[in-house]
């Protein structure tokens, strides 16, 4: 690499500092609204608010961690995502594995089938959904399932096409392998593609535990209308927006708390995140 | 253990590639057979075929005294080592070299001993506990011989077994597979396409080229009187020479005429002329430690120039520019051979091959 | 007896098909039935509520295309149509144009590109319900961007003598949830686009310049042309998900409803699933019609560029 520093590479620098400054900022305010005190939120047009707190404090944070209701909602957010990371498994591995292995007539029709669940707008395919939770048979499922069901819709797309790369990267000797020596398609599945599979799907896996802890419209909507008090975290957050005063403390010390988790996980699989993120668009 | 005979075997993929034609193939109990051939030639895909991993498409597969064509692989009493190993990852070595045996419910107190025996067997003491990533690629060669073996396989198939190593551990366990043949005694078909690791194994040696088979023999029978030019050029390093030309009669005898130059071929050819070629147009094959070599003119002999040595260590060879091909000949080692000189070939008695174009 | 004999032999000959496959079969159908069962319920449902009438909370029992004329006729309507229009005009070349300028910066090779990198993908991880919280704040009366703009901070000039309220002015409100669309977005279109650069060799650069080609030369003549697949799936994609956006203009611009947003008013605030569901119907086929569209613009300008 060479060490000149021309007008090109300045430029370069200059722009991937702003770049990361664009993306840091909002997260900044947000920290820097969470360990706000009073008087530096509420001015009454005197002094504009500051970029840093007066008097730093974690109250707010204190508040929350104590809060029955922050944790319900939680874990009602948790309960929502694992249901939707196990279900979406259950549904999507054994497919993507087949897809990833078979040559079969139709094969194309099933991928384009399931790129076009991302053709719905979520507004759009929410009413219906919504509606058939509401009959009277399925009106008293438990919301979480409500809500999971509906989050493995959109976390399956994802789920075949993470866990089609994985397979495809096993090499089929290992499967003729045990075929030769006796065991079952069934048995050859369980007991030697998954556990070599593992890494790769505990990826997707995370990956569609975030989808679902972020996701907003379809439980916005389903927890709307099933009469419930415990909400998702996302749901619960934008309750706080409509309140007669809203408290930028509170709404940005909730944002933290929700997106913590998530950005954490997201370092850990952005490895994972690329091949979701871009799945489809290129090959 | 058992024999094993392919009739008529055929392979026809859906979209009309035909890989495999008509092969027949019959290996005896305890023998140790090759197929070799350019990639492309059928030699895996029969090999998959006898695993079970392929369907045959026409012909009968006889393993031992049953027809096996529609046996699933597990019930065909073979063992196969795939050229990549197929190592389970994610199992121990012994648990890999038991997991047959696991699938097949045999008791636990024999599968151990089992795998004891192939770790002794293999020279793998101590490693049981390891993991396959663990391990070096030749100790991984002999884990997957190893899973093989403890199935006492009736056939044990080999697909370039060898091929992932690199050419010191290769020599190495091309010993250590002979060594263990001779203690088994098992029916062993190699794929490879390396002719030399062929010639040094097997008792027999299968030659295919297309999806058809060009000749089955000895090693000695294959470098010796290979059945036409393809197993000639492909048997043997460096490669046999060829010289295209026609063929004259003359009188009882026959003439060979390459580029206006003519050659007086010896009469023990003749025989060989009238049982195999066809036409006028013929290739001549002279390996290049059949040549004599001369520089003082010899009457009917090919003429040529030298143009560059090489030398291989043991052997040293003289490249003669014949009829604007180069052919290689062995000259003494350390000879200082003069190049750029015109020279007179001559093969050895009873070393000459002729064929068809 | 000869057909039913036929018959049988063709049931057999399923069942065997059924069986040989079974794994094939077993793996591939709970996944697929539930995505078709979804896919039915959406036609079906939507198709059907969209045809019915929902009168002061009364339902007509026989099926009528009232929802889509009164649609066709509402104002709001048709203004919330072109604000989706334009939302989708000016977000989907908007983040080609961020998505290329963060890919073409992170392409190069350099010390900590790993971290950067996960931090330019943060906008990604983070809850959309929480950006809109951060646009919120930012831009709500006397939050930081107000202040700023009235020169109530030293260090910046002063833009403006009143304050301006962002959210209440259509315009602004837009180009707020425009903003954060933006934001949140680009790392996808950066991840396509820098998988088309990192699929064309250094070589190729290196080549180009052996001919006295300038930076400058190389992208447009090297970079772009072999860009284009990459490039026509952002914008295609892209421009789906701005078609479907709800999230942005429902919490920035609650007054000025996108398509999305105007279906959740019908739907939740006003108790009408009839017209909520007939906006959802037009906005599918909207985006059916808008997808194909471009698709073949791109079609037919690559066969230009080609010939270039």
């Amino acid at each position: 690499m060479e060490r000149r520093w021309n007008l090109q590479k300045i430029i370069w620098f200059a722009m991937i500092i702003l770049s990361i400054f664009i993306v840091v900022f909002p997260i900044y305010i947000m920290f820097k609204y969470s360990i706000s005190d009073r008087s530096s939120w509420i001015t009454g047009g005197r002094y504009p608010v500051p970029w840093w707190p007066f008097k730093p404090t974690f109250e707010m944070y204190k508040y929350y961690l104590s809060d029955t209701r922050f944790w319900g909602n939680g874990f009602l957010s948790i309960k929502i995502a694992l249901l939707t990371v196990a279900l979406s498994m259950f549904f999507g591995a054994p497919a993507a594995y087949s897809l990833a292995r078979y040559k079969f007539n139709g094969k194309a029709v099933l991928l384009f089938l399931i790129l076009s669940i991302r053709l719905i707008p979520d507004i759009s395919s929410v009413i219906p959904v919504a509606t058939v939770f509401n009959f009277a048979f399925l009106y008293n499922l438990p919301v979480t399932l409500k809500v999971a069901l509906a989050h493995t819709l959109l976390g399956l797309p994802y789920v075949i096409y993470i866990a089609q790369g994985v397979f495809e990267t096993i090499p089929v000797d290992l499967e003729e392998q045990a075929h030769i020596m006796g065991a079952g398609k069934l048995y050859t599945f369980i007991r030697i593609i998954l556990p070599v599979a593992l890494p790769g799907l505990a990826a997707g896996a995370i990956y569609v535990f975030l989808l679902s802890w972020n996701e907003f419209v379809f439980s916005y909507f389903i927890t709307a209308t099933s009469s419930v008090d415990v909400l998702p975290l996302p749901v619960y957050l934008k309750s706080l927006f409509g309140a007669f005063t809203p408290n930028p403390v509170s709404i940005a010390t909730l944002s933290l708390l929700v997106s913590l988790p998530v950005i954490v996980f997201t370092f850990i699989i952005q490895k994972y995140m690329v091949a979701g993120t871009t799945a489809g668009a290129v090959k | 253990m058992a024999g094993l005979t392919l009739k008529n075997i055929q392979k026809i993929y859906p979209n009309g590639y035909h890989a495999v034609k008509d092969l027949n193939i019959d290996i005896k109990d305890g023998e140790f057979v090759s197929l070799v051939g350019p990639s492309g030639c059928g030699k895996t895909t029969t090999l998959r075929m006898i695993a079970g991993l392929e369907s045959i498409s026409g012909g009968e597969l006889w393993i031992g005294d049953k027809l096996a064509n529609n046996v699933a692989p597990k019930d065909r009493g073979i063992a196969m080592v795939f050229q990549s190993y197929a190592l389970f990852p994610h199992m121990t070595v012994a648990a890999n070299i038991g997991f047959g045996l696991k699938i097949k419910k045999v008791e636990k107190k024999i599968i151990n001993e089992k795998i004891e025996w192939a770790l002794d067997l293999l020279d793998l003491n101590g490693l049981g506990d390891r993991k396959p990533s663990q391990l070096s690629g030749g100790q991984r060669q002999r884990v997957a011989l190893g899973r093989a073996l403890v199935l006492d396989p009736e056939v044990l198939l080999l697909d370039e077994p060898l091929s992932n190593l690199d050419a010191k551990l290769r020599i190495k366990m091309r010993t250590e597979l002979k060594r263990i043949h001779k203690q088994l005694k098992s029916t062993i078909i190699y794929v490879t396409h390396d002719q030399a690791e062929a010639m040094t194994l097997s008792d027999r040696i299968v030659v295919m080229k297309k999806g058809e088979l060009m000749q089955i023999g000895s090693p000695s029978e294959v470098y010796n009187k290979p059945a036409n030019k393809f197993v000639a050029g492909f048997i043997g390093s460096p490669p046999m020479n060829f010289i295209e030309g026609e063929l004259i009669k003359d009188g009882e005898n026959y003439i060979f005429k390459y580029n206006g130059n003519v050659y007086k071929l010896p009469s023990y050819l003749k025989d060989v002329i009238k049982e195999k070629i066809k036409g006028k147009e013929v290739v001549l094959g002279v390996r290049p430690e059949d040549f004599e070599i001369s520089l003082q003119p010899i009457e009917n002999a090919i003429e040529g120039m030298s143009i560059v040595t090489e030398t291989l260590g043991s052997d040293d060879y003289v490249a003669v520019e014949v009829n604007k091909k180069l052919l290689s000949v062995r000259i003494e080692p350390d000879s200082n051979f003069p190049l750029d000189r015109k020279v007179y070939l001559t093969p050895k008695e009873e070393k000459f091959h002729i064929f068809n174009k | 007896m000869n057909t039913a004999l036929k018959k049988e032999d063709k049931w057999n000959k399923f069942k065997e098909g059924l069986k040989k496959n079974s794994f094939l079969i077993w793996t591939l159908l709970p996944g697929f039935l539930y995505i078709i069962a979804f896919f039915v319920i959406v036609a079906f449902f939507l198709l059907k509520l969209s045809l019915t009438s929902y009168n002061g909370g009364m339902t007509q029992e026989s099926l009528t295309i009232a929802n889509y004329l009164k649609l066709i006729e509402s104002e709001e309507f048709r203004t919330a149509f072109v604000r989706t229009f334009i939302f989708v005009l000016i977000t989907t070349p908007l983040q080609l144009v961020t998505g290329l300028i963060g890919a073409i910066l992170i392409n190069k090779k350099f010390k900590f590109r790993g971290v950067v990198r996960s931090i330019l993908l943060l906008p990604l991880a983070i809850p959309t319900i929480v950006t809109t919280a951060t646009l919120l704040l930012l831009f709500s009366k006397g939050g930081h961007i107000t202040s700023l703009l009235m020169g109530e901070y030293p260090w910046f000039p002063k833009i403006t003598q009143h304050e301006i309220s962002f959210l209440n002015k259509e315009s602004l409100a837009l180009g707020i949830s425009i903003l954060g669309k933006v934001w949140r977005d680009t790392p996808i279109s950066m991840l396509i686009l820098l998988a088309g650069l990192q699929s064309i060799s250094e070589e190729q650069y290196e080549a180009a310049k052996t001919m006295g080609s300038t930076t400058i030369q190389n992208f447009f003549y090297i970079t772009l042309p072999l860009l284009v697949p990459s490039i026509s799936s952002v914008l295609v994609l892209r421009s789906i998900e701005a078609w479907k956006e709800f999230i942005f203009p429902y919490i920035l611009a609650p007054s000025y409803p996108v398509l999305g947003v105007l279906i959740e008013k019908y739907y939740v605030q006003m108790f009408d699933p009839g017209t909520a569901s007939a906006i959802g119907v037009i906005l599918i086929i909207v985006i059916l019609i808008g997808t194909t569209v471009l698709n073949w613009i791109l079609k037919k300008m690559q066969s230009y560029l080609v010939k270039i």
